[in-house]
């Protein structure tokens, strides 16, 4: 990362305050943001980040506060007037139409037309000057529904540049992408650097903040707390900021106890992605599965958690055989999984904290089939108080929640039932650090209570934080086990993305 | 009057165009229309009913079908005519007429039930209603179970049009003391007789067939033409 | 705006979308507004026999649309209804009157036929994974061409024990029909079930987001096919309702009745998005539809008039929904 002179000053957001019902989301938040320059928004989940840049976007209306850009008072009060002054979003869900072409899609909404017929030639021209511009060697005719998530990701950013953005902010960008689509994304970002564009990013991994941003700025509970140089503070420094306390062990000390074999797994297959698993879980085991993305990892889980058929292979539970018809058929026998993408599987979004945490166990809350509705609440402000999740009242519907409390919440979900196998696929992503700490915890307790845990990730210092064996997968198998003592990020990824295959070769 | 727009010639051999129930507009665009006259249909009613209530003041609801549609318009107004409470009415309009007597008029759209709670809200606004319009046969067994809810049956009089045979089953019952009936079928089998005679002799149909409306009724009136329902069942169309 | 004025902007936004948020304040206060307002504008409105006409009125589309609100909570919809319910009503009608079957076994036939039909709409629904608007748009002119096939005309000289529920007793001079308790019974039970039951909890669920309700454990196949149903149910007695309230099995009865009840359903607040919704609200909804028709009836307003409250009425509840649940 090079220091160069601050460019001009694009964007002064002074004073903005918001409000929802019964929360203030935002008070007294700053943010200065210069040409050229990467500027990162670091904060807890709930610290408001998500609404600050919503009310940049024009999706929300500030409730307080001024925001001046290129020197002029702009009043946003809709995407329109954020598109406008050539502010754009890439948000960590896109809005793609997954039945059109890349073409299309950087244009939509914006089609060129020629004496009154759309201009085609045009729209395809410019849409492989754009890909071009971002290294991107897909045809533009090609449906973006069959697109990885990273290259969906340049289209965004190739719709973004084609409206003449000054201003990007990204929200999460690598939340989704696997380590070799990250650097790519890194080099894109410096490249609209070098353009003089603008670039708001937000991310929960510090490390690339270190290695991205210029500035940051760090918001705390819906309030401004400080912006610093990149280069003048380190790692610690930023997590005081963020949290309040110093970075001790994110990753809790563990004492493994291993008790029996809680679960065998044999040549597990699911249709096309999980080929053929095999291992074995003991009770008080945090077993990790690294792997890049399309490794076959969530199609295994979904198999021993009765969400999909498999296509071969059995299991054992506790020595018997273990053949789930449905996921409740899993639950009552003591298996448990917190899905990936909680928004669109784990959630009930319109709904409120208490009926999130007891759907998966209301017959343990019925008395001669009727409800006992005191009996719940005092057993979901419990786990609320545990937790410490945040929210004003179990009345509360989750989709107003921070990622990090609504993932407590799916966590409560199961913890009332006496599971025996927790399986979590992705459990921390999307969410800040002091909430990442509190699950760790929540999971080493889990595993001295004797519950083993199967836990996928993405993030290899989680994933080496917190197993004791990590299972790496490649192409639907289990290439290799790894003891925790020889466990590394080299090592990991090594086999994950088969370097062992190609030295033997 | 306009000139009649010129029928465009097809080519090849002659033929014939009729119409069935609905004058077209032109008339003159075919050469033949079998229908029935609505107007005349419920003026048949009217004029019986006048008779019927002499003495008494009516008090009076109609039941009809849906705005804007002839059929209703003409039954409506052919039946204030009748009864002598609007004169100048013909069959060429669709706007309902009015009349002081009218304490209630509400659409049903020909269903029963619909009738039903028409009637409700009618009795709802006047206890005192004595004579009720129906559009139709469904709609007054509709206005006739509402009265008898509250024991208004034998103090209300129900006329309506149609004379099917479920309906004229309603005369004999007592539930509805007199209908126009008509004959749909009559209208269907002349024309196919007209398009026949055509085909064998070349003698083209012209001009309007009224296929004929019989006033049925159990409690003829004096001055007033009408069958009892026995010649009604005998005579009725749809399902005995 | 300074932030002393915004804040008690706030304020009164805040408030403002508390009570709206209360699911059933908007229709309560709708039906309250209209019957004040007819109270003033024709004065046989204000009667207890009129209200227990009203009662009578609804009564009928009130039950159907107990099953409609529970597939709408669910996210689908019911067009077949009406046409179920008249297949049905037919049914009991010449099972008892023309073919001599005890009036209590032809009762038990049309509704379990009734829930027949509500049942192949689970099963295409969950099975083939067919919307339901499409799979009830199927049987409902199925329903329809059997109803037609059986009979055209109407059946009538029922034995009492079918009217039963049309007859009326007297409550301090005002009658009210035994068929409109049975209908507030009903409301009363499916209220009991979505609130205090798991099976309740469940409906629900599968509204807001089924792949999320399977993945925590809910059947949602078996809820699913047990609210058609459910709904199958409703419907019969919705048919035996008809039956007794006219004293005939009618065959074109319940021509827009899907409809009305699908009116009832969204003024009522529950959201055409699922997840969400109140019976009672669907209750206050019914009552909405008959007291402005009775109303409007009163005035002597045009039937076209009505219809046009009516869809703004519709839109007006619709966008009132909208705008106090979204984010």
């Amino acid at each position: 990362m090079t220091t160069k002179a601050p460019g001009k000053v694009l964007l002064e957001m002074k004073g903005i305050g918001k409000s929802f019902p019964g929360v203030k989301a935002l008070e007294g938040v700053n943010l200065t943001i210069r040409e050229g320059q990467v500027h990162a928004l670091l904060g807890e989940n709930g610290a408001g980040k998500s609404t600050l840049i919503k009310i940049l976007s024009g999706a929300y209306t500030r409730d307080e506060g001024e925001i001046f850009f290129d020197g002029q008072l702009a009043d946003i009060k809709a995407p329109a007037d954020a598109e406008r002054l050539g502010i754009s979003t890439i948000y960590q869900e896109f809005n793609l139409a997954p039945n059109m072409t890349i073409a299309e899609n950087i244009f939509l909404g914006h089609l060129p037309t020629k004496a009154g017929r759309i201009d085609w030639a045009t729209v395809r021209s410019k849409s492989r000057e754009l890909l071009d511009s971002l290294d991107v060697s897909l045809p533009v005719d090609t449906m973006t529904g069959r697109l990885s998530v990273a290259q969906q990701q340049m289209v965004e950013i190739a719709k973004a540049l084609n409206r003449n953005t000054r201003i990007l902010i990204m929200d999460e960008p690598s939340a989704v992408l696997s380590e070799r689509d990250i650097d790519n994304l890194f080099a894109v970002v410096r490249r609209l650097q070098a353009a003089g564009i603008g670039i708001i990013y937000i991310s929960h991994r510090l490390k690339e903040i270190f290695e991205l941003a210029d500035e940051v700025t760090v918001l705390k509970d819906g309030r401004y707390v400080d912006t610093k140089q990149v280069s003048d503070v380190d790692m610690d420094d930023l997590v005081k900021l963020m949290i309040g306390r110093d970075l001790a062990d994110v990753y809790p000390k563990r004492k493994a106890e291993l008790g029996e074999v809680v679960l065998e797994v044999s040549h597990l297959g699911q249709a096309h992605l999980a080929k053929d698993v095999s291992f074995e879980l003991r009770a008080g085991e945090i077993i990790g599965f690294a792997g890049i993305t399309g490794s076959g990892r969530t199609e295994a889980v979904r198999v021993i958690f009765g969400a999909d058929k498999p296509t071969g292979g059995e299991m054992k539970l506790l020595g018997k055989p273990y053949r789930p018809t449905s996921p409740r058929d899993a639950i009552d026998q003591g298996v448990a999984l917190v899905t990936e993408d909680r928004k669109r599987q784990g959630l009930l979004l319109k709904l409120q904290v208490y009926f999130n945490t007891t759907v998966s166990g209301l017959q343990r809350l019925t008395k001669f089939g009727v409800l006992q509705l005191k009996d719940e609440q005092t057993l979901v402000k419990k786990w609320i108080k545990d937790l410490r999740i945040k929210t004003p009242s179990p009345e509360f519907m989750v989709v107003n929640m921070s990622g990090g409390n609504q993932q407590k919440v799916i966590l409560a979900r199961w913890l009332s039932l006496g599971i025996k196998v927790f399986i979590l696929d992705e459990p921390t992503r999307g969410i800040d650090v002091g909430s990442k700490a509190e699950i760790y915890q929540i999971m080493s307790d889990l595993a001295e209570q004797g519950v083993a845990i199967i836990m996928i990730s993405s993030e290899l210092p989680e994933v080496l934080g917190m197993s004791d064996r990590v299972m790496v997968m490649r192409e639907g198998r289990i290439v290799k086990v790894l003891d925790r003592a020889d466990a590394s990020e080299e090592a990991v990824m090594h086999y994950a993305v088969g370097h062992d295959e190609a030295i033997a070769e | 009057m306009p000139a009649p727009r010129n029928r465009p010639q097809p080519p090849g051999p002659a033929k014939v165009v009729i119409a069935l129930d609905t004058a077209t507009d032109p008339q003159e665009a075919v050469d033949a229309l079998f229908a029935t006259d609505n107007f005349a249909a419920g003026t048949l009613i009217g004029q019986w009913a006048a008779k019927a209530m002499a003495g008494k003041e009516p008090i009076i609801a109609t039941l009809d079908l849906a705005p804007g549609i002839t059929v209703g318009a003409q039954r409506h107004n052919g039946f204030l005519q009748g009864m002598g409470l609007a004169t100048g009415l013909t069959g060429t309009t669709t706007d309902l007429a009015t009349a002081k007597e009218v304490v209630c008029a509400q659409d049903t759209h020909g269903d029963q039930t619909e009738g039903q709670t028409a009637m409700e809200n009618c009795l709802s606004k006047n206890a005192n209603i004595n004579l009720v319009y129906t559009i139709n046969e469904p709609a007054a067994f509709g206005a006739y179970t509402a009265l008898k809810n509250q024991g208004k049956d034998k103090d209300v009089t129900i006329v309506s049009v149609d004379g099917g045979c479920q309906g004229v089953q309603g005369i004999v019952d007592g539930k509805i003391a007199a209908t126009s009936q008509q004959y749909p079928l009559k209208m269907a089998s002349m024309g196919v007789e007209a398009i026949v005679k055509f085909a064998k002799e070349g003698v083209k149909p012209t001009g309007y067939t009224d296929t004929g409306v019989t006033l049925i009724t159990d409690k003829a009136q004096a001055g007033v033409d009408s069958k009892d329902s026995t010649y009604g069942l005998a005579n009725c169309w749809g399902n005995k | 705006m300074s932030s002393v004025q915004s804040t008690a902007l706030d304020k009164r936004q805040g408030f403002l979308k508390i009570v709206l948020a209360s699911p059933i304040l908007g229709p309560v206060a709708a039906l309250l507004l209209a019957s004040i307002f007819f109270a003033f504008a024709t004065p046989r409105f204000l009667s207890g026999d009129n209200f227990s006409l009203i009662l009578q009125q609804v009564m009928v589309v009130g039950v159907l649309a107990i099953g409609q609100t529970l597939v709408i909570i669910t996210t689908g919809i019911d067009l077949s209804n009406g046409m179920v319910m008249a297949l049905a009503g037919v049914l009991i009608a010449s099972f008892a009157a023309q073919k001599g079957i005890n009036p209590f076994l032809s009762i038990l036939v049309g509704i379990l036929i009734a829930m027949a039909f509500g049942m192949l709409n689970g099963a295409l629904v969950t099975g083939i994974g067919l919307p339901a608007f499409i799979v009830t748009l199927g049987t409902m002119n199925i329903a329809y061409a059997l109803t037609r096939i059986y009979t055209t005309s109407t059946i009538t000289g029922l034995p009492k024990e079918l009217t039963f529920l049309g007859d009326t007793f007297k409550i301090g001079g005002t009658a009210i029909a035994n068929g409109t308790i049975l209908m507030i019974l009903l409301y009363a039970v499916t209220w009991f079930v979505l609130k205090y039951t798991a099976a309740g909890r469940s409906v629900y669920a599968v509204g807001d987001n089924v792949e999320a309700a399977r993945l925590a454990g809910i059947k949602t196949n078996r809820v699913l096919v047990g609210v058609y149903t459910f709904a199958g149910l409703a419907y019969g007695i919705a048919a035996l309702l008809q039956v007794a309230r006219t004293g005939v099995g009618d065959p074109q009865a319940g021509q827009t009745s899907n409809l009305d009840s699908i009116t009832a359903v969204v003024l009522g607040g529950t959201s055409l998005f699922g997840g969400r919704g109140s019976i009672v609200g669907t209750l206050i909804g019914a009552l909405i539809v008959g007291v402005f028709r009775n109303g409007l009836q009163l005035m002597g307003v045009e039937s076209t008039y009505q219809v046009l409250i009516t869809g703004i009425l519709v839109i007006a509840a619709v966008s009132v929904d909208q705008l106090t649940h979204r984010k």
